[in-house]
């Protein structure tokens, strides 16, 4: 451990305050909020059991539970089988296909969720019109579960290409040798490996369904399927001071499902981390296919042509028709781009916010990640291993319940000086719960880094930023920039925050996206447009991150 | 180090936050005038107030309302010029006297009717609820001639709506609707899968795509579009349409900007009005022309729902318990 000057500990002392109070304290003003919950002058325990009570309510919940449960089923079963093909079987183009069914990960799933709609809403979709009316309807559960699957079997699937990675394959090899097919050895070996992965990732994928607001606002609401992120968004709505406590009161449910997973998550890491890691081969042993490896590859274009290529191609449709639902050549035009770009004042306010917001969070992030990380790792502070404990409580939380708690905290005057309606506000939003991301990724690297690099640095007389400028960026550079684009890719598309903490001349790329669809245009290409350029955007990030890094960051 | 993180936190949030030099130049407009309408508004204001930095917030009258409320309760209220169709939202704003008076002038102009009697608002224009189907999918048998026909069991899977909770002119209709036809109107819809979702604008869209070729909707989204897509039709329902008021009204506020009045007098003016009509609204000033494919306002006002005091007071006072009711038997 290093031993820091005075002025340099409470200084460290104080940011790493300053930052469990920013995580803590909205949690302290939504429960006070709650309490003060009092519908018809009743009181607040009528008040929790008119809410409580409340058909939709019970439904909601119920909704969120069932909801989550499949879409964690689901993309278990089509993440699983996906990444041991992709890593276990000799294909051409696995680099390639890995690559393609990442994708989902970076693209916010509320812009499937427009895309679905074009494809299989009930008697319009142009896949309804393929296959007959009354056997599609994307506003159904399955519909609900479906899109959300489409984008949250990522997180399975990048978990367990992860694992796979680490999986000694001689075990594998040693199946097959003896005689085992490749499906026994999926069955018998690779599976139980991967078991705790698949686990810990589909509890992930649950907790994120039941966080999610644009696909279940955007597909579950038309056909009245209603989760506890949409109900809350409804009180919110309602603009009553009444809703906003009702909203509060909801939001607990949501706070304890999270600690629920994470404390679920925990003991399950805790418990399989040694059944995990089995140390590595030198090279994985791949199964050959031969002839066959041709219906492999038509699958996995058929699956992403499902999954991806139909969606994003509806949408490029959508962006290039003069009039929605006519299909024909007279009806193209670019028009809606021009509208968008050119006669929308908003646009250029969205694009100009999301990057400020993004950038500058992301930045902030990783400059205090970096300095918490120092806490928990090079200084013997009491109650240091709290900096990454604490953030990871924002983290979990889902984004409506936490934009509300921050609403409640920071968003009443004082004195002069207001937060509400600022970009300061959503920039604390962002921060507060991505900050976990930068506090793991650049602690983790930092772990890695043998203390006596420092110790030098301190017996040549280094002060403590100049061995942050000279010693831990230029070691922690990589990482710094992984954990960087970590959070300026939510942040740069987030929705489900935003729409609860916007306000005049604070539009964003997600939220004027969700005005677009819902409200202000009447064409219905101009939704469709910016679609397009924000799938166009992130691809093109997400191209820049691997050519940078040489294939070592980005999907 | 502490320095070098305050001084980026400070950089950040003095850029975020707006300075008070700017916010004095500044009127602030909540509005749900769609964005078009906003954008050719925007020039005439800037020619007209060239030292004035109009703003504006656009998002369907019941956000609106539900934003305001919450700038109220925190003490924040950014706003000074409210233009949306919730009109029993501001009865309740002028009740609570949160809202400044109207210029005299302009308030005269007004008809009784569609001016708030102690001057706290006054209608801009009228948006009239009608429906509309799609010819392209809908079979002439289907084509329905008023609104209670909606809630037939043949009007299963192609009906549609905005939502009252995100729409003032949807929310206006509802009340409309239910205090005439009752609660069992809104259950029937219900049974016939007809989506209540988004606004005007989204209604329109399931029209065109066919999701769901029918629906209420406003006749000045219909007139827009007529020109680029004739598959859309008209229907004024024999059982009356729903006149809305689009209403102005200027927020209470600590500081009050001088060129209010100028403003809301600029909005009622001949060039305010027309753009108004070339919105495809009706003025309520007799001397403005009917927007341009749109009946006569008379003809409009003679086949319309009523608008009584007591519809007014009682939906005032009602207002969330209606939306509640609501959300509970169709968003179920």
């Amino acid at each position: 451990m290093m031993t820091l000057s005075k002025k340099n500990k409470y200084s460290l002392l104080l940011i790493s305050l300053a930052c469990f109070i920013a995580c803590l304290y909205p949690y302290i003003r939504l429960a006070e909020n709650t309490l003060s919950l009092n519908l018809e002058d009743k009181g607040l325990l009528f008040s929790l059991q008119r809410v409580l009570n409340n058909s939709l309510t019970k439904k909601a919940i119920t909704n969120t539970f069932l909801i989550s449960l499949l879409t964690s089923v689901f993309s278990v079963i089509f993440a699983t089988p996906l990444a041991w093909v992709l890593s276990r079987v000799e294909i051409r183009f696995s680099k390639k296909w890995t690559t393609l069914f990442s994708l989902p990960y970076a693209i916010p799933p509320f812009v499937g969720a427009i895309a679905w709609i074009n494809l299989a809403s009930p008697s319009s979709g142009l896949l309804t019109k393929i296959v007959g009316e009354n056997v599609l309807d994307i506003y159904s559960v399955a519909g609900l579960v479906f899109v959300l699957t489409s984008f949250f079997y990522t997180y399975i699937l990048l978990s367990l290409l992860g694992g796979l990675k680490n999986i000694d394959s001689s075990l594998e090899e040693a199946a097959r040798l003896s005689g085992a097919s490749g499906i026994r050895v999926f069955f018998d070996i690779s599976l139980p490996l991967l078991w705790p992965n698949i686990k810990s990732s589909a509890l992930l994928v649950f907790l994120a369904s039941a966080a999610s607001f644009g696909v279940p606002a955007l597909i579950g609401s038309p056909g009245g399927i209603y989760l506890l992120t949409t109900r809350i968004y409804m009180f919110q709505k309602m603009g009553s001071l009444n809703g906003i406590s009702a909203a509060s009161l909801l939001s607990f449910f949501l706070i304890f499902l999270a600690i629920l997973i994470v404390t679920i998550q925990q003991l399950l890491n805790k418990n399989n981390i040694a059944s995990v890691v089995q140390g590595k081969s030198s090279r994985i042993s791949k199964i050959s296919l031969g002839k066959k490896e041709n219906f492999v590859q038509l699958g996995l274009f058929l699956l992403f042509s499902i999954l991806f290529l139909m969606p994003v191609l509806s949408i490029f449709a959508s962006s290039l028709s003069k009039v929605q639902g006519v299909f024909s050549f007279s009806n193209l035009t670019l028009g809606n781009f021009g509208h968008l770009i050119f006669e929308m004042p908003e646009f250029l306010t969205s694009v100009k916010n999301s990057l400020y917001l993004s950038i500058s969070v992301a930045s902030i992030s990783v400059l205090i990640g970096l300095i918490l990380s120092y806490v928990e790792v090079r200084t013997n502070i009491f109650g240091r291993s709290l900096v990454r404990s604490i953030p990871t409580i924002p983290f979990s939380t889902p984004g409506t319940v936490l934009a509300l708690a921050i609403l409640l905290s920071f968003g009443r005057r004082m004195g002069n000086i207001s937060l509400y309606n600022t970009l300061f506000l959503i920039g604390v939003a962002y921060f507060v719960k991505y900050l976990s991301f930068a506090v793991r990724t650049i602690s983790d690297g930092m772990r890695q880094i043998d203390k006596s690099l420092e110790e030098s640095s301190v017996l040549c007389g280094a002060t403590f930023i100049r061995r942050l400028i000279d010693l831990w960026f230029p070691i922690l550079r990589p990482i710094i920039i992984s954990a960087w684009f970590l959070i300026f890719m939510p942040c740069f598309s987030e929705l489900t925050m935003t729409i609860l903490l916007t306000g005049p001349g604070l539009e964003t790329l997600g939220t004027l996206l969700f005005q677009l669809q819902e409200y202000g245009d009447s064409g219905g290409g101009g939704a469709a447009s910016l679609c397009v350029l924000l799938i166009i955007f992130i691809l093109l990030i997400n191209f820049i991150i691997k050519k940078v890094s040489k294939g070592s960051y980005g999907l | 180090m502490i320095r070098l993180i305050n001084t980026i936190l400070l950089t950040i949030f003095l850029s975020s936050c707006q300075g008070k030099n700017s916010a004095s130049r500044e009127i602030w407009i909540y509005t749900s005038l769609y964005k078009d309408t906003i954008a050719k508004l925007l020039p005439m204001l800037k020619r007209k107030f060239p030292d004035v930095d109009f703003k504006f917030y656009q998002a369907g009258s019941e956000e609106i309302a539900a934003k305001v409320n919450a700038e109220i309760l925190t003490n924040n209220l950014k706003a000074d010029v409210l233009i949306s169709s919730d009109r029993f939202w501001y009865e309740e704003l002028a009740d609570n006297k949160a809202l400044s008076p109207i210029p005299e002038d302009v308030w005269r102009k007004i008809p009784n009717d569609l001016r708030h009697p102690k001057k706290s608002y006054v209608t801009l224009s009228l948006p009239v609820m009608v429906l509309c189907y799609n010819s392209d999918t809908v079979d002439k048998s289907l084509v329905p001639e008023n609104f209670k026909d909606l809630s037939h069991p043949k009007y299963n899977n192609l009906f549609s709506t905005g939502s009252p909770l995100a729409s003032g002119t949807n929310f206006t209709t509802m009340a409309m609707l239910q205090y005439n036809y009752g609660w069992d109107y809104f259950k029937k819809l219900k049974l016939n899968k007809t989506i209540a979702q988004g606004g005007n604008s989204s209604v329109l869209r399931r029209i065109q795509s066919s999701e769901r070729p029918i629906g209420w909707v406003l006749l000045e989204n219909v007139l827009r579009f007529q020109k680029k897509d004739p598959r859309l039709k008209i229907i004024y329902p024999k059982d009356g349409v729903v006149t809305n008021n689009n209403v102005l009204a200027l927020t209470n506020k600590e500081f009050s900007h001088p060129k209010l009045d100028e403003f809301v007098r600029f909005m009622f003016s001949k060039n305010g009005q027309e753009l108004m009509t070339d919105s495809f609204m009706y003025s309520p000033l007799q001397e403005i022309a009917a927007p341009v494919g749109a009946p006569s306002l008379d003809f409009i006002l003679k086949n319309s729902f009523p608008w009584s005091r007591k519809f007014i007071s009682r939906t005032t006072v009602d207002r969330l318990d209606l939306k509640e009711e609501y959300s509970s038997i169709m968003f179920q």
